[in-house]
């Protein structure tokens, strides 16, 4: 049975131990030295504290890291949305680049030509392998007629065929039904460039003079003798020359200076008669 | 009844405009993908597929469909897709039944003759309108699309199958049910 002292008596109690504590404390505060006991006791858990120190280290080190993985899985998803938007834009800046290199080129062609022309966009071609025909997004609306004279970079792309209120349908110059007057640059022959097809790519070159000197390379350029095209745009390069019995000509290919197969946008010649010769 | 039709005739509706998007696919987009200067023709594909897995009835449908809208899109003359595509649908579906449509040789035979056939016609209707189709090239271009889109077909045709076997089942099932 414990006797638990009168109430007087325990506040004595705790007074008195409260001064001899503050006594301990003040008399072994500032001391360089501890005793042996305590050496002993601090020498045989300082391995004990040690392993508690790691652990306490290594817990507070992964629970910092698990508690900062939802934070980084979240700052990596933003930053990938991040590169995934930036990648999107550096191919919009990319094409961007790509169309005013396009469109620089494309106004110096027309500077150059000195003639009014209509800038069009190419939207859709013909589907099949054979005939080649392109799609213009101008039509009626903008003043444009079949038979109207059809250029880009590079030279002769072709020529209107049906229009439309805001469409027109351009046949290109390797269509298998299409025919330019063209003139060799290198020796003044006239000749006749006729379309072969949308898979090849090419013309088929017919000489209109009779003794004709045609040679691989020659550059041949509208004659102005139809009324579609001024004279002295460029149609074509002879890729081909095949000679005939006795050193006779016997045809020759050309491939067309404009790049037909990537065409983005073409210009529409509108006022072919002021240039003094037609096609 | 009522709901197999219905299923019916939504089936159509998604084959149709399937049909539809290749070929403006093929006047479109398709350009920028064409190998050796030869762009697939995606409609022909449809049509060869279909006629096999759903019979000649439904391939002369979709050879019909995309045959006009082709026509259409290339603005020259009309009916000229339309012709060789539906007589490819009419031959694959005559001879459907009495070949082992699993074998991959014969999906790709039928659209390797087939195309030879379409663009043979094609070109046949083209001369006789007047154009010069320069025979210099015209061997290398019919073999050159026949492969491709016979190559086409083998991707398209066996998902196609597998389709068509889902959608099957799915509809054996739904009867018991009922």
């Amino acid at each position: 049975m414990v006797v638990r002292p009168p109430e007087g008596q325990r506040i004595i109690l705790y007074v008195a131990m409260f001064l001899f504590l503050a006594a301990v404390l003040h008399l072994t505060a500032e001391r360089e030295h501890v005793t042996d006991l305590e050496s002993f006791l601090a020498d045989r858990l300082a391995p004990i504290q040690r392993g508690l120190a790691n652990i306490g280290a290594w817990t507070a080190k992964n629970w910092q890291a698990l508690v900062e993985w939802r934070d980084l899985k979240e700052t990596n998803e933003k930053l990938r949305t991040q590169v995934e938007l930036l990648q999107t834009e550096n191919i919009r800046l990319r094409e961007y680049r790509r169309e005013n290199a396009w469109l620089r080129e494309a106004l110096g062609f027309r500077q150059e030509l000195g003639y009014a022309m209509l800038p069009a966009q190419v939207i859709a071609r013909d589907p099949g392998n054979w005939l080649s025909s392109i799609i213009i997004d101008l039509g009626e609306e903008d003043g444009l007629e079949p038979g109207m004279g059809v250029v880009g970079p590079g030279g002769v792309v072709g020529s209107t065929r049906s229009v439309a209120k805001k469409t027109a349908r351009v046949m290109l110059m390797i269509d298998p039904s299409s025919a330019i007057g063209g003139v060799s640059q290198r020796t003044g022959d006239l000749v006749l460039v006729e379309g072969l097809s949308e898979s090849a790519g090419l013309a088929r070159v017919k000489p209109l003079v009779r003794d004709a000197d045609l040679k691989q390379g020659d550059i041949i350029v509208t004659s102005g003798l139809s009324v579609i095209f001024p004279k002295g745009l460029p149609i074509g390069r002879l890729v081909t020359v095949t000679a005939g019995d006795y050193g006779s000509f016997a045809g020759a290919f050309l491939e067309p200076t404009a790049d037909l197969a990537r065409l983005e946008y073409v210009f529409v010649i509108a006022s072919p008669k002021e240039g003094g010769g037609d096609g | 009844m009522a709901k197999t039709q219905e299923r019916d005739y939504l089936q159509w509706c998604v084959l149709v405009g399937v049909t539809i998007f290749a070929a403006l696919l093929q006047g479109s987009l398709l350009h920028w993908w064409s190998f050796l200067g030869i762009k697939l023709d995606l409609v022909l594909v449809l049509v060869a597929s279909f006629t096999l897995l759903r019979g000649r009835r439904d391939g002369v449908l979709l050879a019909a469909v995309g045959g006009v809208l082709l026509d259409v899109l290339s603005g020259r003359y009309l009916g000229l897709h339309v012709l060789g595509k539906t007589v490819v649908a009419c031959l694959i579906g005559l001879v459907r039944d009495v070949v082992y449509k699993e074998n991959y040789l014969v999906p790709f035979l039928a659209t390797f003759l087939g195309t030879l056939v379409d663009q043979g016609i094609y070109v046949f209707i083209a001369r006789l309108s007047g154009l010069t189709i320069g025979s210099e090239i015209m061997g290398n271009v019919l073999v050159s699309a026949a492969f491709f889109n016979s190559l086409l077909t083998l991707c398209v045709y066996f998902r196609l199958a597998a389709l068509e076997r889902f959608l099957r089942k799915r509809e054996g099932a739904e009867r018991r049910l009922s």
